[in-house]
């Protein structure tokens, strides 16, 4: 009989602990997104984040590409010396130094006129970035397709450009498709410094609600949560990928 | 030199580092000849042949293509290689791409004709190999005698000269060398000039006209095929056959 209360009393304040826990999360969640239409900062924020990656994206993916076929060509047949030297040295110096280092340059001592458009300073400051890092994984990828191939373009007559053109590059293309998934992915993650340079990202929104409401778990806990399942959808799609690549090669 | 001459080759030296790989060959190649080399691993044979289309520039010496000095640096090598088809050990067939446009590429890229000929043509060469079935699959559907048949063919797309084979059944398994040595003796036979480079004996025998041995970077005998496998006067070769046969 002691027991079938004692029971019953635990249920009981489990029950209030649980509806407690319930209400603490609503009431949060209402501070911190309904009230004053905070949420808006995060839609501002993610909107900024998306913005920076694809565009540091672009930039990346056309001058990665670019420097890699400079890199493979003095590989392959020795010339464009200096251009090589030169994308040598730009991805040393890039992948040294931290990311937040550079844009901090970019922003305070070269973009340092008054008004600085801080957006572009991050697709800048991170175009530049990623291209160092997209750059080596173009490189990686046209050098792993068979020499075979070259010699086989070259002895049809097919010049250095045409045989790279139709033959090495679809075929570098497939090879480099998932790690310039992998590098979005990362890419997403790494614009959360983007705050340094006064933008307003979805890190930064999870920061400007907390100054407001003196909560900072429920802000960093919804922005984690953002950046987790922006990741992870993507995540999931280039493992799809990968396995449809990996299916067309047998 | 008689004007049937298509390939002349003049001292030819090629060294990799200071190693000589090539000492001094000379050698005269007619239209029409189906010329088989032989020789031990590593005595030169991949790298004489690479030198005919400029995969590897040479250190010294001279090679003309068809009157061509492939060798002088004004040349526009590109044009010499329409004329040179080349078959390799390991096919080198382009795996993104279809039968046909693995076919098409080159000379659809290069040449100046319409689609719909090049089509024709691709599908005709196909049927002589006994493979236009395979025309809309990709190589890795086909087995190593099919690729290399196909390869053999590709070169076949651009009209060339000249044919270079370099161990072109190697690399395949010994029930399917027959259909490769096929192709290539109907080709041999249609008056197609070939450099060969083979461990098939029985190949060099049957259908080249001369047959060259090639050891340490050097043209050590060359004769005719009757001469070079049964009353050759060289003690080095008859060690190598020895070994071969
Ligand atoms: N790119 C290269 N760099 C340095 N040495 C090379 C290179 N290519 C070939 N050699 C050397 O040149 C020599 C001749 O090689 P080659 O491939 O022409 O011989 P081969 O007669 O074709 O032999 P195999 O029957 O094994 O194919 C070998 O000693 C080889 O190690
Ligand atoms: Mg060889």
């Amino acid at each position: 009989m002691f027991d079938l209360i004692n029971k019953s009393l635990i249920l009981n304040s489990n029950f209030l602990v649980f509806e407690n826990f319930t209400n603490t999360i609503l009431n949060s969640l209402y501070k911190n997104l309904i009230r004053e239409s905070r949420y808006l900062y995060i839609i501002d924020g993610l909107k900024n984040t998306l913005i920076i990656t694809l565009f540091a994206m672009l930039i990346g993916l056309a001058f990665g590409l670019i420097f890699a076929l400079i890199r493979t060509t003095y590989e392959n047949i020795k010339s464009l010396k200096f251009l090589n030297a030169f994308c040598k040295l730009y991805i040393t110096v890039i992948r040294g130094t931290p990311v937040v280092l550079q844009l901090m340059i970019l922003f305070f001592c070269i973009f340092t006129q008054r008004g600085s458009n801080g957006l572009f300073v991050a697709i800048l400051g991170f175009g530049i970035n990623s291209t160092a890092y997209i750059a080596e994984i173009f490189r990686s990828g046209l050098m792993s397709i068979d020499k075979g191939q070259m010699e086989a373009g070259r002895s049809l007559g097919l010049n250095y450009i045409q045989t790279m053109w139709y033959i090495i590059i679809p075929q570098a293309f497939k090879v480099v498709l998932p790690p310039l998934c992998s590098e979005f992915i990362a890419l997403i993650k790494e614009t959360s410094v983007a705050g340094y340079v006064a933008v307003h990202d979805l890190t930064k929104s999870g920061e400007i609600i907390k100054s407001r409401t003196y909560d900072a778990w429920t802000p960093m806990l919804i922005v984690a949560f953002i950046y987790l399942s922006l990741t992870t959808v993507l995540s999931h799609f280039v493992q799809k990928l990968e396995r449809r690549l990996k299916a067309n090669e047998r | 030199m008689s004007d049937n001459s298509l390939v002349q080759v003049k001292n030819l030296i090629k060294k990799f580092n200071d190693i000589s790989v090539l000492n001094d060959i000379s050698i005269n190649i007619n239209k029409g000849d189906c010329l088989c080399i032989v020789g031990p691993s590593g005595g030169g044979k991949s790298t004489f042949l690479r030198c005919l289309n400029k995969l590897e520039d040479i250190t010294s010496g001279q090679i003309l293509i068809d009157g061509i000095d492939i060798t002088n640096k004004a040349t526009d090598i590109n044009q010499v290689r329409k004329k040179i088809g080349m078959v390799f050990q390991h096919f080198n067939l382009f795996p993104h791409l279809t039968i046909r446009d693995n076919l098409i590429l080159a000379p659809k890229v290069l040449l100046n004709e319409n689609k719909n000929v090049l089509n024709d043509k691709a599908e005709k060469l196909l049927k002589r190999v006994g493979l236009f079935d395979k025309i809309d699959t990709y190589p890795n559907m086909l087995s190593g005698g099919q690729k290399q048949r196909v390869a053999i063919i590709r070169s076949l797309m651009m009209d060339p000269k000249i044919m270079l084979f370099d161990e072109p059944t190697s690399a395949l398994d010994p029930e399917m060398v027959g259909e490769v040595l096929d192709v290539m003796k109907e080709l041999a036979n249609n008056g197609m000039t070939m450099v060969v480079v083979t461990h098939e004996m029985a190949f060099a025998k049957e259908v080249s006209n001369r047959v060259v041995f090639l050891d340490a970077g050097k043209i050590i005998y060359e004769a005719s095929p009757n001469v070079f496998f049964s009353s050759n006067d060289n003690d080095r070769l008859k060690n190598f056959l020895s070994k071969v046969l």
